[in-house]
Formats: structure tokens, C-alpha cells, sequence
């Protein structure tokens, strides 16, 4: 039983609710950036990487809770660049640590030759 | 602050001037630090042979992001996103190094595990031709030639002792080998006898080892008697090779147990 009016209304709300929501947040929240951030995050903390990068994971895991933030407040868009910076900053983390981790095996391995080339000499020296 | 006449503009030319270059600057796509900083990191990168070589996917990676800030810079100025992609590809950039780094590292941990495996073959092949030892399927054999002994005699001549001390020092070094002694005489006599001759032969270089730190759980002795000649039996000079103790080093103790009811040094 609804009179023109009210149809009326029902219409002008509902187009200003979706001019509203247009404006607000043009996007939808980051669900996938989110939990790929943070599972970016939790490889590297597994990987050991706080132990080589830790102002970088720290700081992924600061923009991540920005993200979270945001999408709370409706900023989808700044949520969604602080999710991408995560997940690049997690990565970057991870593949540094990985370099270092390899450099040292290699410092090792040079040390492990100077003792060895050592050992040798003093061995054919003696006797 | 118009007492000069010459090129002093007017407060209304200085006006108009500051608000064109503002607008200018508004305007004109100058300067995005953020931006210039992808670039040159970008560039530099990319320049860069080791990040090349070893990373390319991710220079390819950077290389569309910064290109996603150039155009998202040409066509609106969202600087917030601008800034946003230029950092991505900084990072990107970042990424690439380190992958670089890591694939270098690599590479020269490989050539020197090579290069240490060399040295360890050339250490080992020197330590063995000190030790005058010939490789064996066992391991290494040592063979002690007659002057250890004077005819029919099974005590260590003193003036042969230094012929041992490489075969102690050998010892010391590899405390994981296992030492197997054989003593073998000629033909001349009983071969009672030198069975018995050649075990105490044996057992003499045995209590050598042990004096000298050897561990006496390392060292097995058993004489063979003459029924191991490595030459003719009927020359002087083939005599003198078959009185012998021949002392197999072996690295484990499981290769030796198949080897002790076999015929050591024989077929030599």
C-alpha cells in the first residue's frame, strides 16, 4: 500500500545512500591485501627474519594494523596502500635476511679455508 | 621600501608573480621526491650487472610499478598514490638487490666449498705420501719393512723407531680410524714358527702405538705368518720383502670386521 510519496522517498533514500556510500569508500575494504599482509608477516617471523630485519618487519606489522585501522574509519583506499606497503616491506625483510644468512654461511666457509689452508702448512711443516 | 627607482616591482607585480608560480607549481608535473627517488633507484638498479644477472623478474616487477606511478602522476595528481607506487617500487628495487646479493653470496659459497674440498683432497694426498701409505679398498695400508726387527727377533730395533713416529702422528691426527696390524715373515723356518714370529712382530708394533697414545681399542694384531708372501720366497731380495707388518688404517669401525677373516695385503 504504498502511495506515490512514500515511493517517493523510498527512492531519493535509497539513491542518497548509494551516492553516500560512492563517496565514502569507492572501494571495497582490502579483505585479500589484508590477510596476504599478514601472512606475509607470519613467513617471515617463522623464517627468522626479525632477527636480520627487524625494523622492517616491524615496520610492516605497524602499517598493517594502519590498514585495519582504516578499513574501520572507512578509508578503504589508504587501508588498501598501507596493506601493499606491508606486504612489500614483509617480502623485502624476508629476501634481505636471506642474503644475509647466505653471506654468512659464505664468511663462514672462508674462515673454515684459512684454518684448513693453516692446518695444512703447519702439518707439512712439522715432521 | 620604495625609495629605489630602478627594476623594483610594485607590491602588485610581486603579488601577481607569487601567486603565478604557485600555480605553476600546482600545475606543472615538476617534482615528486618520491617519485624521482623510484626513478633513480630504478635506474641504478637496472644499471647494475650482479642485479641483472640474478634479478630480473624482480627488476621487471619494479620496472611495471614505476611505471604505474609515472602514468598515475601524468593523469591525475592523486599525490598520495603517486607516493604510494613510488615507494612500492623502491622497495621493489630493494627486493632485487637482495635477491641479487643472495644469488652472489651463493655463488661464491659454492666455488669455495669447491675450492675447500680441493684443499682437503691435496691435504690428504700429501699426508698419505708422507705416511708412504698406498690406497686400499680398507682404507690406507702402511707397510713396515724388515729393519724394524733383527733376524728371528720380534723387539722394535731402536734405530727404526723414527720409521714410526708419521704412523703415530697419522694416528693422533684421525682419532675416528681404526688400525689393523699384520705381521708377515719368509718362507724360511716352520711355519709354526713363523706364525708365531710374525704374531709377536705384530703385537710389538702393537704396544709401539699404545706407548705412544695410542688408543689400545683402535689397534687389532695377528701374525700370518709365511702364507702372505707379496715376492719370491727364493732370492734374498724377495725374502727381505715379505718380512713385513703391514698396518691398515680403515676410517670406520664397520669396514673392518669383513676384512679380518679375509687375507689382508694380499695379491700385492
Amino acid at each position: 500500500m504504498f502511495t506515490a510519496k512514500t515511493l517517493l522517498r523510498l527512492g531519493l533514500s535509497a539513491a542518497l545512500t548509494s551516492l553516500l556510500f560512492l563517496m565514502g569508500c569507492a572501494s571495497a575494504p582490502p579483505t585479500d591485501l589484508l590477510s596476504q599482509a599478514e601472512l606475509a608477516i607470519q613467513n617471515a617471523e617463522r623464517a627468522g627474519t626479525s632477527q636480520y630485519e627487524p625494523e622492517l618487519l616491524s615496520s610492516a606489522r605497524t602499517k598493517l594494523n594502519r590498514a585495519h585501522k582504516r578499513v574501520d574509519d572507512d578509508e578503504n583506499e589508504e587501508a588498501r596502500r598501507m596493506a601493499e606497503e606491508a606486504i612489500a616491506e614483509a617480502n623485502l625483510a624476508n629476501a634481505k635476511a636471506a642474503a644475509a644468512r647466505e653471506a654468512n654461511q659464505t664468511d663462514e666457509m672462508k674462515k673454515a679455508i684459512e684454518a684448513l689452508k693453516q692446518e695444512t702448512s703447519r702439518q707439512s711443516e712439522g715432521h | 621600501m620604495r625609495p629605489q627607482i630602478s627594476f623594483q616591482p610594485s607590491p602588485l607585480t610581486s603579488l601577481f608573480l607569487v601567486l603565478a608560480s604557485v600555480l605553476l607549481t600546482a600545475c606543472t608535473p615538476a617534482a615528486n621526491m618520491s617519485l624521482e627517488r623510484a626513478r633513480t633507484d630504478y635506474q641504478q638498479a637496472a644499471n647494475d650487472p650482479a642485479v641483472k644477472a640474478n634479478a630480473s623478474a624482480d627488476l621487471f616487477a619494479a620496472e611495471k610499478l614505476l611505471q604505474q606511478a609515472e602514468a598515475t602522476w601524468e593523469e591525475d595528481d592523486d599525490s598520495d598514490e603517486v607516493d604510494h607506487l613510488s615507494y612500492l617500487t623502491s622497495r621493489k628495487v630493494d627486493l632485487a638487490r637482495a635477491t641479487a646479493n643472495q644469488a652472489v653470496s651463493k655463488k661464491s659459497f659454492e666455488e669455495l666449498s669447491g675450492q675447500k674440498d680441493q684443499i682437503r683432497l691435496q691435504a690428504r694426498e700429501a699426508e698419505i705420501a708422507k705416511l708412504k701409505a698406498k690406497k686400499v679398498p680398507q682404507g690406507i695400508l702402511v707397510t713396515l719393512g724388515d729393519v724394524l726387527f733383527d733376524t728371528a727377533r720380534s723387539n722394535l730395533k731402536p734405530g727404526s723407531l723414527q720409521n714410526m713416529y708419521p704412523l703415530v702422528e697419522y694416528l693422533k691426527r684421525h682419532a675416528e680410524t681404526r688400525v689393523k696390524i699384520d705381521g708377515h715373515t719368509d718362507s724360511r723356518g716352520s711355519a709354526g714358527y713363523n706364525a708365531n714370529l710374525s704374531q709377536m712382530r705384530a703385537e710389538a708394533v702393537r704396544t709401539f702405538l699404545i706407548t705412544n697414545g695410542i688408543s689400545s681399542a683402535r689397534i687389532s694384531a695377528q701374525g700370518m705368518g709365511e702364507d702372505y708372501p707379496v715376492a719370491t720366497n727364493s732370492t734374498a731380495a724377495g725374502r727381505q720383502q715379505n718380512r713385513r707388518v703391514e698396518v691398515t688404517i680403515t676410517d670406520a669401525p664397520a669396514t673392518m670386521s669383513p676384512t679380518s677373516s679375509g687375507s689382508p695385503g694380499s695379491g700385492m
